[in-house]
């Protein structure tokens, strides 16, 4: 979705097929540091970045599991620029969505192949619609149909870690500092909260090891009784409603992404 | 944004080359950053009996952090697109 607004600002006409039937409340909190606000400001999005984000400031700190800390988190770059926000993901994707001009979005459209004939590179989709286009980039999630076609094929290898992800309203923690992004790190566990949603949500995550393999996805329900093993680490998760995601290493060393050579000009 | 940068440079016939360009530019600072969020996590994850040195490297992560958050791809991605115009 940055892509397209990044292709869009450059000129370029762009089309996004996305497979969910809408663009939805998905997911928690994510982490967004002055290298991604520097391109978000490009784009147009500096206030965008200021209205949803919450700003971390210099109170970030990693902890003991006990609490005793252990240092700060740096959380400006070499100039001093705090561009630092804890982000609910679904307000990341709003308005980067928004910031499209209309009939952009394709919703509903799952990519399940690819193929490329002469000047023209054309992906297939579930619903049974085509688009061509000279240039086709990939971005169709951690089980990518589309994958396939650039990588040989590779397994995922478990990571052996669980996270659950959990929000928070900032009512029923008036005293949470909002200002600051904190982790408690424990052996073999962390748990990290940071606020999100310009200050009004606490975002939190506990990471716990498992044997247990599950499907990476955001949306899937959580354990409570895992739920309440993760909160070993920071104490407050327990009995919060939780969504799991698994954390995978990519079956290779490195996953930069190779795109076939567009075509030439038709 | 090294995409959109390198292919508004260039006209339709020479994608092939600038995705090529794309991919010799950001191959190595992306395997950089992957690993590097690899070796967080694992740290993070410590499992070791005395976590004294999983803290010291917590300490230093702000190194890397500062390393992350400087870097700007836009100029790199201007100058690799120039050299395919060459």
């Amino acid at each position: 979705m940055f892509a397209a607004n990044a292709l869009i600002g450059q000129g370029l006409r762009v089309s996004v097929y996305e497979q969910a039937s809408a663009l939805g409340e998905v997911g928690a909190g994510v982490f967004v540091t002055p290298n991604a606000v520097r391109h978000l400001e490009r784009v147009g999005l500096g206030p965008a970045v200021e209205k949803w984000g919450a700003r971390v400031g210099p109170d970030s700190c990693y902890f003991r599991h006990d609490g005793t800390p252990i240092a700060p988190v740096q959380v400006s770059d070499a100039s001093g620029w705090n561009a630092t926000f804890g982000m609910h993901r679904a307000d990341f994707v709003d308005f980067l969505a928004a910031n499209l001009p209309a009939g952009i979005v394709h919703t509903g459209h799952r990519a399940i192949g690819f193929e490329q004939n002469g000047d023209v590179a054309r992906v297939k989709f579930a619903n049974g619609a085509t688009a061509e286009a000279e240039v086709v980039v990939a971005a169709d999630g951690i089980h990518s149909e589309l994958r396939s076609y650039v990588f040989p094929p590779s397994k995922p290898v478990f990571h052996g870690t669980i996270s659950y992800r959990g929000l928070v309203s900032r009512e029923r923690l008036p005293n949470w500092p909002m200002d600051r992004w904190q982790m408690w790190a424990g052996p073999s566990r962390h748990f990290l909260v940071f606020p999100v949603r310009h200050g009004t949500m606490v975002n939190y995550v506990g990471f716990v090891p498992t044997d247990e393999e599950m499907k990476e996805s955001w949306s899937a329900p959580g354990i409570q009784r895992c739920c309440a093993a993760s909160s070993k680490v920071g104490t407050r998760a327990s009995g919060m409603c939780c969504s799991k995601s698994t954390r995978h290493f990519a079956g290779r060393s490195t996953t930069v992404s190779r795109y076939r050579p567009g075509p030439k000009a038709g | 944004m090294a995409l959109a940068t390198i292919l508004a440079q260039v006209d339709t016939s020479a994608v092939p080359a600038s995705l090529l360009a794309y991919e010799r530019l950001r191959r190595e600072r992306v395997a950089e950053i992957q690993l590097g969020a690899r070796q967080n996590g694992l740290r993070l994850d410590s499992a070791d009996a005395d976590l004294s040195v999983r803290d010291a490297e917590l300490a230093a992560h702000a190194e890397f952090r500062k390393h992350l958050y400087a870097y700007d791809v836009v100029p790199d991605a201007r100058a690799a697109a120039a050299a395919l115009l060459q």
